[in-house]
């Protein structure tokens, strides 16, 4: 289990170069700076959309303070909570907002929520092969197509002319369930409808878009840090006969790209209380100009200096820009 | 395994040595103290295995049984309310110290739960302003209120929560036990932990009141409903006209306020055949349905749908009505809302049961939007006698209600697996007029008309579990039928989870049969070969090989199958599936010419050569297989002219009265569905039935042809059954019967014919015989197998339903086969084993009475090794059926139910692999995945235990030998 996941890691870490857009990071972030007397042990269980970004920052982390310990696991977003509740780790990335649920049962156990900080931005792409002819969709294709509310389709059901394409079935690619991409997925793209079953789940956001690559005939979800050369992300459009966008920063930031979303990491922060350094300088860090160019490196859009602000806030940091 | 037939038996001592064996007296009994030591300890670690086995089984078994369990409920504490006047609605906050109740004069009112004090009492309707319709929506608070003015207003209900700082605590909040409470302001304070003060406040917000301008008299019936990306408002007026009011959600991630845009589309709804306005209207969840609601049972449902402008209208869809007990009757609806989700409609009717209905998709259905409204729950109040369900509440954590009669009666039960969660008779004088369930499942409150309440804690344990929704088929919102689903979890609350394991049942049987079917004749045939016809030296060199195979971790033969063969199996998929007969068939032509050769040569050759020469023929053999396959593709997979012209968009469509009766209204065809057109002639091309026309010979319809190969075979279109008939997959699958009935003729009929034949007996004229025969039935059997594809296509079969199917990537032959290599050095190795432990002279008695190799092995040696055969083959059982990683990373986890092979399929052991990290420990999913564990725990003791009881009866029979 463990190889195989390590081993997606290492596909995901090569493709993701490849994807840097060239985003700029909010100027208003303040520059960060090491302090003193920061060491000891982080363990981060969740998303694996995240698991790059998490990755990345651990080690400018270990750059800044050598005698820090940090363990990454991204198996999908719903290993967060659970791991947050049992203690096994101090950060939980996840692609999607917890459950109300999943909330109940952290709340359980502390009294009360777990804190939810916004530390990327990322456009959920709908990918298919390079040659596909396909250049846009709507929300209500994509639905059709990977929900059972619609029919098993063809290429030509989509609008492709081309006799060596129409008559084919879309292959269908996604996450597997424990995924936040699969749920947020769900959620905004099929109307919480759910995903046919003939969709193939696959254990990583890396192995759908390898999928897509393959598979001349696919069509899958994923972030967009893990777009590689070999495959296309349709523009996508809000309903039928409207204006379709690409996944762009700035459409994601104006919120009209309708896949759109957060990257969040959850930690265990006692309200009225002051964090533990070691977690309080990587959250620093996260909100840092650093740490946000780090994310524009993975292929994600960084956060702007107020959505910083907020989220320092909520955990007790001082804000300063 | 396989345990010597042969004992040797004691050899009695010579007379002389006996006294000396008298004198050796004490070691005898040191070996004897060994022996009962060694027999002492070996007892002691069976039973130690039996007792692991057991306990696993009940640890198993421990954590699903919770899974059957009804919730309770125990009462935390009741109170008078000092509130007057009938409860529209309210909720609870989330930990069940406060509820806000909305009176029918439109104030609400903030009840504190342990004293009945009223903490906060604010208006909600304007001055001047009579309340005619309101809606409530309990998930995210929303609720509207429609005047007789016309005019309607929204708002949101809720509670907010804070942590108090040491400067914000008064005394009396600081001596506060943990646990302890007390009311402040408009809402109570709470010590959560020893230095945590938990503020729990109201939080009411109401829009400024708004004119609907299209239509006449009061609004009678509205409904309200939110969304991350949009919110609804649908109000009707006394004269039936409609407005349908939408926002749209725009929240920009790089910061900033979310934009709304408003649009307002009014329309008139044609309300049935002399209708007045309805009782209740209802939105569904994603703003596509209006489901107006009549007192009577009969629901109407209108479609709201968008046109080419972007702009919405409705249509009125189909209506159904609610039936009395045993149907025909009449019925009363008295209460009704929607469920978790806002796709199901709960009603609950005047004879004490509740109706749950929602839209399901019809393909055939003469609806505008191809949907018609099901009721597919019905559930009866749990006691007898009970009376009206006058009130419901709703659960927000899953498909739960509450529902509770005049006379104090109340449950609460899952909509879906229509599981009893709670069920309590708490006899109260005065009728029930608001229920609550609390937000997060845990409590359950009731008042009743003199303002008395009761609160009680509630633990709804696993409620979506039950026998029916766990194996059986399940009736899920949106679905035309009950059907076995599993789709375990979600990102949001309001799924449905579907947790009918049968499909991953079906997964593993499934993976196994294709893995079985693969690996079960190479591997014992393999084991024959080696065992009785080569020589030891070599097979000792051979079957450490073999077993070398079973060292390499099945993670890597799925990466291997995933990456590798997946995509070779997709361009090669006609030379995989030939090759499956023609490789076999190209060893026996060989074997059969290997007679023909001159014995002073054939016998000069050494074992090691004569393996090269066999393994040389199984490669001629993949290399035939190449053209055998094009060509067999080219043969039967072509297009007929029909099917060119379509495909070439050379077509027109069909008259309505050539259109059959069952395509109905459908816009799309499945594969099954188009496939059966075809069988007419027709086509469904772009919505419609059509047919082709013009002619091939047509200059443009060539051009199109030829510039897209159209006219070329082509075995992934006929599997996505686009073009073809049934016939050429049934007799692919029939060539195997065939095979086998053309062989058993062969020595039946055929065999005895030729050996009449005085100079066919011996040499080479003999095998000349053999090979002409084999040639024949080779061909015999292809003939056997076209005529028995004939009749079944003729019969109206179709191979595509059931052994074939549309092509994936991530497929079952492709595992079956990866599959088959991770089980055949187990079975290979333990047959092996078995049949060389047969005793050599049973060998050299046959072999001395002129029979051959082949037929000593398979007449002799196979029977008596039959046991060992059998074990090795139920061992190869088990790892098939418990085999993870391969399955996971080489089938798409699909959990589909059919037995095509060129789709995928989830097995149990993939499903608990991949979900156990994220299923809270304890939950209903966390049981799930350990009734999949437990499922195959007993798959494979059943296996195994029928497995050990044949092996016994053969072993019976062989112990004579």
């Amino acid at each position: 289990m463990k190889r195989f996941f390590a081993s997606c890691v290492a596909v995901g870490l090569l493709s993701a170069g490849a994807a840097a857009q060239q985003v700029q990071v909010d100027s208003a972030l303040p520059t960060y700076t090491t302090s003193q007397g920061v060491s000891g042990s982080v363990k981060s269980i969740g998303s694996d959309t995240l698991n790059n970004l998490m990755t990345y920052w651990a080690e400018d982390f270990k750059k800044a303070y050598p005698n820090v310990k940090i363990e990454i696991e991204g198996k999908g977003s719903s290993t967060a909570p659970p791991a947050l509740i049992e203690g096994q780790a101090q950060f939980g990335p996840m692609s999607r907002p917890m459950k109300g649920a999943e909330i109940d049962s952290f709340e359980k156990k502390y009294g009360y929520k777990p804190t939810e900080l916004r530390t990327a931005v990322d456009a959920l792409a709908v990918y298919v092969h390079k040659d596909c002819p396909i250049t846009e969709l709507s929300l209500d294709q994509v639905r059709k197509i990977f929900s059972v509310d619609g029919p098993e389709m063809t290429w030509g059901d989509v609008g492709v002319k081309d006799p060596a394409w129409a008559t084919k079935p879309i292959s269908l690619y996604g996450r597997n369930s424990a995924s936040g991409t699969y749920g947020y997925f769900k959620e905004h793209a099929l109307a919480k409808k759910d995903y046919k079953p003939s969709v193939k789940e696959q254990p990583g956001s890396s192995a759908v878009v390898q999928a897509c690559a393959t598979d001349k005939f696919a069509m899958g979800y994923s972030g967009l840090g893990y777009k590689t050369a070999d495959v296309k992300a349709v523009k996508i459009s809000a309903k039928d006969g409207e204006k379709s966008y690409e996944a762009s920063a700035a459409n994601s930031y104006d919120g009209v790209y309708p896949l759109a979303r957060f990257l969040y990491v959850y930690i265990n922060h006692k309200p009225g209380t002051t964090m533990d350094p070691l977690r309080a300088e990587f959250v620093k860090m996260i909100f840092s100009r650093q740490g946000q160019e780090t994310v524009v490196k993975d292929g994600y859009f960084p956060v702007t200096a107020d959505i910083a602000r907020e989220d320092l806030k909520k955990v007790g940091l001082p804000v300063k820009f | 395994m396989v345990e010597n037939v042969e004992q040797p038996g004691p050899r009695p001592l010579p007379p002389s040595d006996l006294a000396r064996a008298a004198r050796k007296r004490g070691t005898l009994r040191r070996v004897r103290l060994a022996d009962r030591a060694a027999a002492l300890t070996i007892t002691i670690g069976g039973l130690s295995v039996i007792v692991a086995v057991l306990g696993m089984l009940v640890f198993l078994a421990s954590e699903v049984v919770p899974l059957f369990y009804r919730g309770d409920a125990t009462q935390r504490l009741s109170g008078q309310a000092e509130i007057s006047g009938n409860v529209l609605f309210g909720m609870t906050d989330e930990y069940l110290g406060l509820a806000t109740v909305v009176l029918d004069g439109g104030d609400a009112a903030t009840i504190e739960l342990s004293t009945g004090k009223v903490l906060n009492r604010v208006p909600l309707v304007p001055e001047g302003a009579e309340l005619s319709a309101w809606s409530f929506s309990r998930g995210d608070g929303a609720f509207a209120f429609g005047y007789a003015d016309g005019r309607v207003q929204t708002g949101t209900l809720g509670y907010a929560a804070s942590f108090l700082t040491a400067d914000e605590r008064s005394d009396a909040v600081n001596a506060l036990a943990a646990g302890g409470r007390l009311a402040q302001g408009r809402g109570y304070v709470e010590r959560v932990q020893l230095d945590q003060f938990r503020l729990v406040e109201p939080n009411i917000v109401v829009g400024d009141p708004v004119s609907i301008e299209s239509g006449t008299g009061p609004i009678v019936a509205m409904d309200y409903r939110l969304s991350s990306a949009s919110q609804w408002l649908v109000a009707t007026r006394e004269d039936g006209t409609a407005v349908f009011n939408l926002v749209r959600v725009t929240t920009p991630l790089g910061g900033g306020k979310p934009r709304m845009r408003f649009s307002s589309y009014p329309f008139t709804l044609a309300l049935p055949d002399g209708r007045s306005a309805p009782d209740w209207t209802f939105l569904t969840g994603d703003g596509s349905n209006v489901l107006m609601l009549w007192k009577d049972g009969l629901v109407q449902r209108y479609a709201v749908l968008r046109d080419d402008e972007g702009e919405y209208t409705a249509a009125a869809a189909d209506s159904t009505s609610m039936t009395s007990r045993g149907g025909g009757g009449p019925v009363k609806v008295v209460s009704a809302s929607m469920i978790l989700g806002s796709k199901t409609l709960v009603a609950g009717l005047d004879d004490g049961r509740t109706i749950g209905l929602f839209v399901a998709r019809d393909e055939a259905a003469y609806t505008p939007d191809r949907r018609k409204m099901v009721i597919a729950h019905e559930h009866d109040l749990a006691l007898a006698g009970s009376g009206p369900v006058v009130e419901l509440g709703i659960g927000q954590r899953d498909r739960s209600y509450a529902a509770a009669d005049e006379k104090g009666h109340l449950f609460v039960r899952n909509m879906t697996s229509g599981k009893v969660i709670v069920d309590l008779d708490e006899a109260s004088s005065s009728p029930t007029t608001f229920l609550d369930i609390a937000p997060k499942n845990d409590g359950l409150m009731a008042m009743f008309a003199d303002g008395s309440y009761t609160v009680w804690d509630m633990d709804p344990k696993h409620s979506e579990a039950s026998w029916g929704a766990l194996f059986g088929r399940v009736w899920y919102e949106g679905a035309a039928e009950p059907e076995y689903v599993y789709q375990s979890s979600s990102g949001d609350d309001a799924a449905e989870p579907k947790l009918s394991i049968t499909p991953l049942i079906f997964g593993t049987l499934k993976a196994t049969l294709y893995a079985m079917l693969f690996a079960v004749p190479l591997a014992v045939l393999a084991a024959i070969y080696t065992s009785e016809m080569l020589h030891p030296t070599v097979r000792n060199r051979v079957k450490p090989v073999i077993e070398a195979m079973a060292s390499l971790p099945s993670v890597v033969l799925g990466f291997i199958a995933a990456m590798v063969i997946a995509p070779l199996a997709r361009d090669w998929i006609d030379t995989i599936l030939a090759s499956f007969v023609v490789v076999p068939f190209t060893v026996l032509i060989a074997a059969h010419a290997w007679q023909m050769l001159p014995v002073r040569l054939t016998s000069r050759l050494r074992s090691f050569q004569h393996m090269a020469l066999v393994a040389a023929a199984v490669g001629v053999g993949f290399l035939v297989a190449v053209p055998i396959g094009g060509a067999a593709e080219r043969l039967l997979f072509r297009p007929s002219d029909g099917d060119v012209l379509v495909l070439a968009g050379s077509y027109e469509p069909v008259p309505d009265e050539l259109k059959p009766a069952w395509v109905a209204n459908r816009a799309n065809l499945d594969d099954q569905l188009s496939r059966r057109l075809r069988e007419q002639g027709l086509y469904f091309r772009d919505g419609r039935v059509v047919r082709p026309a013009g002619s091939l010979s047509d200059p443009a319809v060539q051009a199109v042809v030829k510039a897209n190969k159209l006219d070329r075979a082509d075995f992934r279109l006929w599997l996505d059954g686009v073009i073809g008939s049934p016939f050429p997959g049934w007799m692919i699958l029939m060539i195997p019967p065939a095979a086998c009935i053309a062989f058993y003729s062969k020595s039946r009929f055929i065999e005895p014919l030729v050996h009449r034949v005085q100079t066919l007996r011996f040499g080479f004229p003999a095998a000349a015989a053999e090979m002409a025969m084999l040639i024949v039935i080779g061909l015999g059997s292809l003939g056997v197998a076209a005529g028995m594809a004939a009749i079944l296509s003729a019969l109206g079969a179709d191979a595509r339903d059931l052994f074939f199917g549309p092509f994936n990537q991530r497929n079952t032959l492709v595992v079956g086969i990866i599959m088959g290599f991770a089980v055949i050095p187990i079975i290979y190795t333990i047959s092996e084993d078995a049949l060389s432990s047969v005793s050599p002279a049973l060998r050299s008695a046959s072999l001395g009475a002129g029979a051959t190799r082949w037929q000593t092995a398979i007449r002799v040696v196979m029977p008596v090794a039959a046991s060992g055969i059998f074990s090795a083959i139920m061992i190869g059982l088990g790892r098939a059926a418990g085999e993870t990683m391969i399955v996971l990373m080489a089938t798409g986890n699909t959990p589909s139910m059919d037995w095509s092979m060129f789709s995928g399929f989830r097995t149990l052991s993939a499903n608990i692999a991949t979900e156990l990290p994220e299923a809270p420990v304890g939950g209903t999913h966390y049981r799930v995945l350990f009734l999949c564990g437990l499922v195959l725990f007993a798959m494979t003791a059943v296996v195994n235990t029928a497995a050990e009881l044949i092996r016994q009866r053969f072993r019976k029979r062989a112990a004579g030998l």
